[in-house]
């Protein structure tokens, strides 16, 4: 998080993680729609002629001034195909909350735990680890006839018992209650941090 | 050369950012360009100096700057150039970009026009660069109150506002 006490601005840097097609980029997609056009930028996205995501997507969302303070929600999708592995390591610099998008269909379960070991191997780079950052899962693709059990995805996927929600990303089921949940746990650790510190060095 | 840093928050001071903006606006003067911002790694812009024009683009420019610096990075590392990049330009025909490492995790970006010669940008940038790295290295911390701010009062306040601002 990047605090800028003259302006009062707090920026949070939250990344949707995942493997390839598993909603990332309708999640960004969903809430470009949905939100109020004074408290969004344009959403950006990077992608290869197949519509898949070559870079990141991203998106700036802010809500109104709370105590004085303004907070900024910088929202990324990082691209799931697997060659892009550099690529996702550097939209991970200076994360503070992320969500992961799993694909609830039985047959992608091997994906989604690939995604996930890949997603802690890529934030020791920067010396963070899923055991200890805020994160939330997000069960997507709901709807489809072929989707996994909760209790299975949670089990196979949920190993540090975090908040985890269940999604349509393409109708919007879901989308909010993550990221309302993502911002909460984030902004909330960054308050546990900035409270360890001051006792650290008092 | 850091801002002030907790283990997972950067802080800008009060006291810094006016100096910090004063040093962005001097650039901007001696060279007439568009825009010049102060972003970290994470894409976050730390202060700014831009023309009216670019108010919609400064936060875009940040996060494409953000991480294609950090591509470049990544590129330096594979050709065995041990040190990351110090400048990457991206040169335009009527407008060029120019990203110039100040420390460790930020870096200045300058837009500029055609009819502004290279060098003179390269040299004024490169002066304020170490500028802002003095600048930032003498930063000091935050204030208690500042810290109990994000507290519970302000996160029960956060949530009411996220559920007016995020519904279906």
């Amino acid at each position: 998080m990047f605090i800028n006490w003259a302006l009062n601005e707090l920026h949070l840097k939250i990344v949707y993680y995942g493997p390839g097609l598993s909603g990332k980029t309708e999640n960004l997609n969903y809430i470009h729609k949905r939100i109020d056009p004074a408290l969004k930028s344009d959403l950006m996205t990077l992608k290869t002629r197949e519509d898949r995501t070559i870079f990141f997507d991203f998106i700036q969302l802010e809500v109104g001034r709370i105590n004085g303070k303004k907070p900024k929600f910088n929202l990324y999708t990082v691209p799931g195909q697997v060659n892009y592995d550099l690529t996702r390591r550097i939209c991970l610099n200076g994360v503070d909350g992320i969500v992961y998008v799993a694909d609830s269909q039985l047959d992608r379960m091997k994906a989604n735990l690939e995604a996930l070991v890949d997603l802690e191997k890529n934030l020791l780079a920067y010396e963070k680890s899923l055991e200890t950052m805020p994160w939330v899962i997000q069960y997507n693709k709901r709807d489809l006839p072929s989707a996994a059990p909760v209790d299975l995805m949670n089990s196979k996927l949920n190993i540090y018992n975090v908040p985890w929600f269940e999604s349509t990303a393409v109708t919007g089921g879901g989308v909010f209650a993550t990221l309302k949940e993502v911002i909460k746990e984030t902004v909330s650790r960054v308050h546990q941090d900035l409270t360890a510190h001051e006792k650290a060095t008092a | 050369m850091e801002l002030y840093r907790t283990s997972q928050t950067t802080h800008l001071p009060k006291e810094s950012a006016a100096t910090v903006r004063d040093q962005l606006f001097n650039l901007a003067a001696k060279l007439n360009i568009s825009a010049v911002l102060l972003v970290n790694s994470a894409g976050q812009i730390i202060a700014k100096h831009i023309t009216e024009t670019w108010q919609n683009d400064a936060v875009s420019m940040a996060v494409l700057s953000a991480n294609t610096y950090a591509a470049a990075n990544e590129m330096a590392r594979i050709i065995n150039e041990d040190n990351n990049f110090v400048t990457v330009l991206h040169e335009g025909i009527t407008t060029s970009v120019l990203t110039s490492a100040v420390n460790s995790g930020y870096f200045l970006v300058v837009v500029f026009p055609r009819q502004t010669t290279l060098g003179l940008v390269r040299l004024f940038t490169k002066k304020t660069v170490e500028q802002l790295g003095r600048i930032l290295a003498g930063s000091s911390g935050y204030s208690r109150k500042e810290q109990s701010d994000l507290g519970q009062e302000f996160q029960n306040m956060l949530s009411r506002e996220l559920d007016r601002a995020f519904k279906d």
